[in-house]
C-alpha cells in the first residue's frame, strides 16, 4: 500500500500534499424488541487527497483509485479557485517525516470473533432487557468498526494504524403511568472483544431505571447545584469546553478567539482538563491522527487558566502552537477536521458524598443523553437524577437537560470528586460524525446551573 | 448493477440492487474570508435479498467486487432475519424537475464570487457589529434502483445550496438564512438586508426571565416539533407499540389552523424525489390536517407489518454525516412543509406584547423524543416586547412537551422558508414560556 500511495502522490504536485486510504469494514447486529432486524458485515473504501497550491487548500474525496486523475485535476482546481479567487493564503505546520506501522493492543479482536458468537452475545442481553418490568421495545445494535488507515505525504511520512471499535448499545422504551420512557446502555471500546462479555450488570440496571422512570416526576425547571455522574462530567467538558479547544472552531472568529488567549483563566482552581488520545483501552485510542501526526496528551486547563489547545498542521500554524495529532476524520469520505480525542476532567480531592453534601439541596444527575455547543452556550441532556435534600439523594425525577455559559459555569465548579471514569459510548457530530470521540472524568458539583423542566 | 442482481438470483428467490452516486464541491468563508474547499465523490452500492421468508443484505463503496457483495449478503441471509416485505413491482417512469444541465457549467470561482458579493453586503449592513459566514455547495446526486420484480427506476438531482449566517459577538449563536434550487441563483438583496436588521435588533444581551409569554418559533427550531411527530407519527413505532398517536387516526391533536404533509414531488425543488430508496412512487402525505391526525407513513417493512398500503417514506438517512447507504431504509419525513397561514412575520412580532422569536435550539435531539417532551436552550432568543425585537435573551431554556403546545398555536406566517427536513414558516404559540 505505500508503494501504490507513494505512485499516486507522486502525480499529485503542487507545494504540499498528502492522501490517506481507508479499507472499512463494519458489521452490525440488530434487534428491534425480539426480532432480530440485521446481521451482517460490508467493506467500503476510498481515498482523501490534499493539496496545498499558493496558499489555496483543498481537498478531494474519492472512491476508486482510477478516478484519481480527475481527483487531482479537481483538487488543484479548488485550491487554486480559493488561492487566487478566493484570496486564501493557508499554511501548514508540517512535522518531520516519519515511517510507522502500528498494531492495535486488542484483548479478542472482535474480527476473529464469528457473526454467530456475536449475535448470541448482543441477544442475551436483549432478552434480559426485554424480560424487564414494563419493557415494551429496544433497539438493541452490536456495531464493529475497523478503519485500516493508511497515510501517506509529500514530506516523507507513512504510517498504517487500524481502528477497531467494537460495542453493543441498547436503546429501551418502557410504557406505564400513562407516558413512554427511554433510556440508553453501552458498552464498548478500541481494546477488544473481551470488554463486551460478561456486562449484564450494565443492562439490567438501566433497564430498572427505565422502569423507574414510569413513576418519576419531571424535574421542576430551575436553578439547581447539581452533582454530575462521571458520565455527565465527560459530556459537560466536552460541550462546555472541548469544543472550544478545538483551534478550528474558533480560528475564524475573532471575538472568541481573543476570549480564548492562552493563559487566561477561564474556571475555578479545582479544575484541571487534558485530553489524551493515546490513554490506552478507551474507545477513542489513536497513535497517530488523519494528518499522520502523533497523538499525545495535552493539558488543555490546569488549575482554571487555559494551557493548551488541539490542532492540526493547519491551525497549529494559524496559532503558532505546537502540533498534537487531533486531526481526525469520520472516515475516508472527508478530510480530517479538529477533534477531541479523549478529553477528561482529572480526579480532585471530594468522595462523591462530600459533592452531594455541598449541593445541600439540588439534583444528582447521571447517565447522559446528548449534548450541543453553541459558541459560548451549550445544553446536555440527563437520562435521569434524583433531587438532593439536605445533602442527601432522594426521589428520582426526569426530563432534565441543563443550559450553562462556558465563562460562566466553568468557574461555578465547587468541588471534584477523587473518582473517575471515561464514557464507553464515544461521540460526536460536529460536521462529521465522531465514534470514537471519548470523555469522562470524576462526580463534580457545580452551583447554580439552569435546569430546564417539562 | 444488471451483474449484482443476476448474481443475487443464484443465491434468492428476489433480490434489489440500489445506487447512490453524489458528486459535490462545498465551500466555506468565515468572517468573511475562505475557510475551506471540498470535493468529494461518494458512491455506494446497497443489495437486499430475500429467500423463502428470510432477508439479508450488504453494501459496498462500487460495483467492482460484486461477488462480495452478494457473498456478504448470503452471509447475512443466513442469520435468519425474517422478511414481511416484498420488493416493489415495476411502475411507469415520471419526470420531476429536478436536474438542471448548467449546473455542469458552476465554476467555483463563480460560486466564490457570489459569497463575497454577500459577505460585502452584510459587511454594509452590520457596519463591523457582527460576523458573515457563508457555506455554499453545488454538485449532482444520482439514484438506480433495480429489483428482481422488474423494477428499474433512476432520478438525477441538480442542486445548489447556500446559507449565509451572521454571528453574535463573542459566540457561535447566529442567524442563518438558506436557499437551494436545481442550479446556480442569485442571492436575493432583500432577504441579506432582512437578516441583517433582524440582527442587529438582537444585539443587546437582556436579562429577563420569561413567564407566560408567547413563543413564535422559527424554522430553524421546528425540528424541536417535527422530530418528536415524526417519531410517533412513523408506522415503525406504531408496530412497535411506542407511539403516542396510536389510536388517534382522524382525532384533533392540533390548533385548527396547523397542518402538516409530507410532498416529494415539488418541481424546482433538489430535494424531490419521485420514487423512495426502495422504489415505491412517492407521493403527498398528509401527516396533521387542520388539527387532526391523518395517519401513519411507512417503509415496505412496516407497512407489511401492519399490513398497510406502503406510503413511499422508505428511505437510507443519515444524521450528523453519516454513509446513508450502509442504513436499511426506515420510515422518514424528508419532505415536509407546514401549510402557510396568513399573517406575515412583522404582523406576528407586531402583536406580540411580551415574547421570544426562537430563532434556533441547543440540544433537540436530546429528551424524552417518543414521549413528545423537549427541554431546550434557545440560540438564539430574540425578545419581544410590544411588538418590537429589543435583543436576545441569554441562557434560556424552552421545555415542554409538543402535544400541548401544537394545540397552542395561534398564527402561521403567509410565507415557508427551507429548513432541514423541507418549508416550514414562523409559527406563534401563546402563553407558553
Amino acid at each position: 500500500m505505500k508503494r501504490l500511495l507513494g505512485n499516486y502522490l507522486e502525480r499529485v504536485g503542487g507545494d504540499y500534499s498528502d492522501m490517506r486510504f481507508e479499507r472499512m469494514e463494519r458489521t452490525r447486529v440488530e434487534y428491534r424488541g425480539r426480532e432480530l432486524l440485521e446481521s451482517g458485515s460490508s467493506v467500503t473504501q476510498g481515498f482523501v487527497l490534499r493539496i496545498l497550491e499558493k496558499g489555496g487548500f483543498a481537498s478531494a474525496c474519492f472512491n476508486d483509485g482510477s478516478e484519481l486523475d480527475a481527483a487531482i485535476r479537481k483538487a488543484k482546481e479548488c485550491a487554486q479557485s480559493m488561492g487566487s479567487g478566493g484570496e486564501m493564503n493557508t499554511r501548514l505546520l508540517v512535522p518531520p517525516p516519519v515511517e510507522d506501522e502500528i498494531e492495535p493492543t486488542i484483548k479478542g479482536d472482535p474480527r476473529a470473533v464469528s457473526l454467530e458468537e456475536k449475535m448470541a452475545l448482543l441477544s442475551s442481553y436483549n432478552r434480559l432487557v426485554m424480560a424487564s418490568r414494563d419493557m415494551i421495545t429496544t433497539l438493541a445494535v452490536y456495531e464493529e468498526v475497523t478503519r485500516e488507515r493508511h497515510f501517506i505525504n509529500s514530506a516523507g511520512t507513512y504510517v498504517a494504524e487500524p481502528l477497531v471499535t467494537a460495542s453493543i448499545s441498547i436503546r429501551m422504551i418502557a410504557a406505564g403511568n400513562g407516558v413512554l420512557q427511554n433510556g440508553r446502555a453501552v458498552v464498548g471500546g478500541s481494546d477488544g472483544f473481551e470488554r463486551l462479555l460478561g456486562r449484564e450488570d450494565v443492562f439490567l440496571r438501566k433497564a430498572e431505571i427505565v422502569s423507574r422512570l414510569l413513576q418519576a416526576r419531571p424535574v421542576e425547571a430551575g436553578t439547581y447545584n447539581v452533582v454530575l455522574n462521571p458520565e455527565m462530567t465527560g459530556v459537560f467538558i466536552h460541550e462546555a469546553f472541548g469544543h472550544f479547544s478545538e483551534a478550528d472552531l474558533i480560528e475564524h472568529n475573532p471575538s472568541l478567539r481573543e476570549k480564548m488567549n492562552m493563559d487566561r483563566r477561564l474556571g475555578c482552581e479545582l479544575l484541571t482538563v487534558c485530553d489524551d488520545p493515546t490513554m490506552p483501552a478507551q474507545i477513542g485510542h489513536y497513535s497517530y491522527d488523519d494528518e499522520g501526526v502523533a497523538g499525545r496528551r495535552v493539558v488543555l486547563m490546569q488549575k482554571g487558566i487555559l494551557r493548551g489547545r488541539l490542532h492540526s498542521m493547519r491551525t497549529a500554524r494559524s496559532y503558532g502552537e505546537s502540533l498534537n495529532g487531533h486531526a481526525i476524520a469520520e472516515d475516508f469520505r472527508y478530510p480530517p477536521i479538529v477533534r477531541m480525542g479523549c478529553i477528561y476532567v482529572t480526579p480532585g480531592d471530594n468522595e462523591p458524598s462530600e459533592l452531594l453534601d455541598g449541593a445541600g439541596d439540588g439534583l444528582y444527575v447521571l447517565d447522559a443523553k446528548g449534548g450541543q455547543t453553541s459558541g459560548e452556550n451549550f445544553t446536555f441532556g440527563a437520562q435521569y437524577g434524583y433531587l438532593i435534600r439536605n445533602g442527601k439523594s432522594g426521589a428520582m425525577v426526569r426530563d432534565i437537560n441543563l443550559m450553562g455559559n462556558l465563562f460562566e459555569t466553568l468557574f461555578a465548579v465547587k468541588g471534584v470528586g477523587r473518582d473517575t471514569a471515561i464514557s464507553e459510548m464515544g461521540g460526536c457530530g460536529k460536521g462529521q460524525m465522531n465514534i470514537r470521540s471519548a470523555m469522562g472524568g470524576p462526580h463534580i458539583l457545580i452551583k447554580a446551573v439552569r435546569v430546564g423542566g417539562c | 448493477m444488471e451483474k449484482v442482481l443476476s448474481m443475487a438470483r443464484g443465491i434468492a428467490d428476489s433480490a434489489e440492487v440500489y445506487y447512490r452516486e453524489i458528486q459535490e464541491t462545498e465551500i466555506v468563508f468565515e468572517d468573511s474570508s475562505p475557510s475551506s474547499i471540498n470535493h468529494s465523490r461518494r458512491a455506494g452500492v446497497a443489495l437486499r435479498i430475500r429467500k423463502a421468508d428470510k432477508t439479508g443484505s450488504s453494501y459496498c463503496s462500487g460495483l467492482d467486487d460484486p461477488a462480495g457483495l452478494v457473498g456478504r449478503a448470503a452471509v447475512s441471509l443466513d442469520a435468519g432475519i425474517k422478511a414481511f416485505f416484498t420488493f416493489p413491482q415495476a411502475h411507469p417512469a415520471e419526470e420531476l424537475e429536478t436536474f438542471d444541465p448548467e449546473i455542469e457549467h458552476i465554476s467555483d470561482l463563480q460560486v466564490i464570487n457570489e459569497i463575497k458579493r454577500i459577505c460585502a453586503l452584510l459587511a454594509g449592513e452590520l457596519k463591523g457589529k457582527g460576523q458573515c459566514n457563508v457555506t455554499a455547495s453545488y454538485g449532482e446526486a444520482f439514484f438506480h434502483i433495480i429489483n428482481t420484480a422488474g423494477l428499474e427506476v433512476s432520478q438525477k438531482i441538480s442542486f445548489y445550496r447556500i446559507s449565509p449566517q451572521i454571528l453574535f459577538p463573542n459566540s457561535q449563536e447566529s442567524l442563518r438564512i438558506r436557499k437551494s434550487a436545481t442550479g446556480f441563483r442569485v442571492f436575493p438583496e432583500s432577504r441579506l438586508i432582512n437578516l441583517g436588521r433582524a440582527f442587529l435588533s438582537g444585539l443587546p444581551v437582556l436579562d429577563v426571565t420569561p413567564k407566560g409569554w408567547d413563543a413564535i418559533i422559527a424554522p430553524s427550531a421546528f425540528q424541536v416539533f417535527l422530530w418528536r411527530l415524526e417519531a410517533a407519527a412513523s408506522a415503525a413505532s406504531l408496530y412497535d407499540g411506542a407511539s403516542r398517536l396510536r389510536g388517534k387516526v382522524g382525532q384533533k391533536i392540533a390548533s385548527n389552523i396547523f397542518s402538516l404533509e409530507d410532498d416529494a414531488r415539488i418541481n424546482g425543488n433538489p430535494q424531490s424525489r419521485w420514487f423512495d430508496d426502495e422504489g415505491v412512487r412517492t407521493r403527498r402525505h398528509p401527516v396533521i390536517e387542520n388539527g387532526i391526525f391523518r395517519g401513519f407513513f411507512s417503509d415496505l417493512d412496516s407497512a407489511s407489518r401492519l399490513k398497510l398500503e406502503p406510503t413511499g417514506h422508505g428511505y437510507r438517512t443519515a444524521m450528523w454525516g453519516g454513509d446513508a447507504v450502509s442504513l436499511k431504509p426506515s420510515p422518514s419525513l424528508s419532505h415536509c412543509r407546514v401549510k402557510p397561514g396568513s399573517e406575515s412575520l412583522d404582523e406576528m412580532i407586531a402583536s406580540t406584547r411580551r415574547g421570544v422569536l426562537i430563532e434556533g435550539v441547543l440540544g433537540a435531539h436530546s429528551g424524552n423524543i417518543p414521549n413528545g417532551d423537549f427541554s431546550v436552550g434557545m440560540s438564539p432568543g430574540l425578545y419581544i416586547e410590544n411588538g418590537k425585537i429589543r435583543g436576545r435573551l441569554g441562557n434560556t431554556m424552552f421545555s415542554g412537551n409538543i402535544y400541548p403546545i401544537l394545540n397552542k398555536i395561534t398564527s402561521i406566517e403567509s410565507s415557508l422558508h427551507e429548513s432541514e427536513q423541507g418549508l416550514f414558516p414562523y409559527i406563534k404559540v401563546g402563553d407558553v414560556l
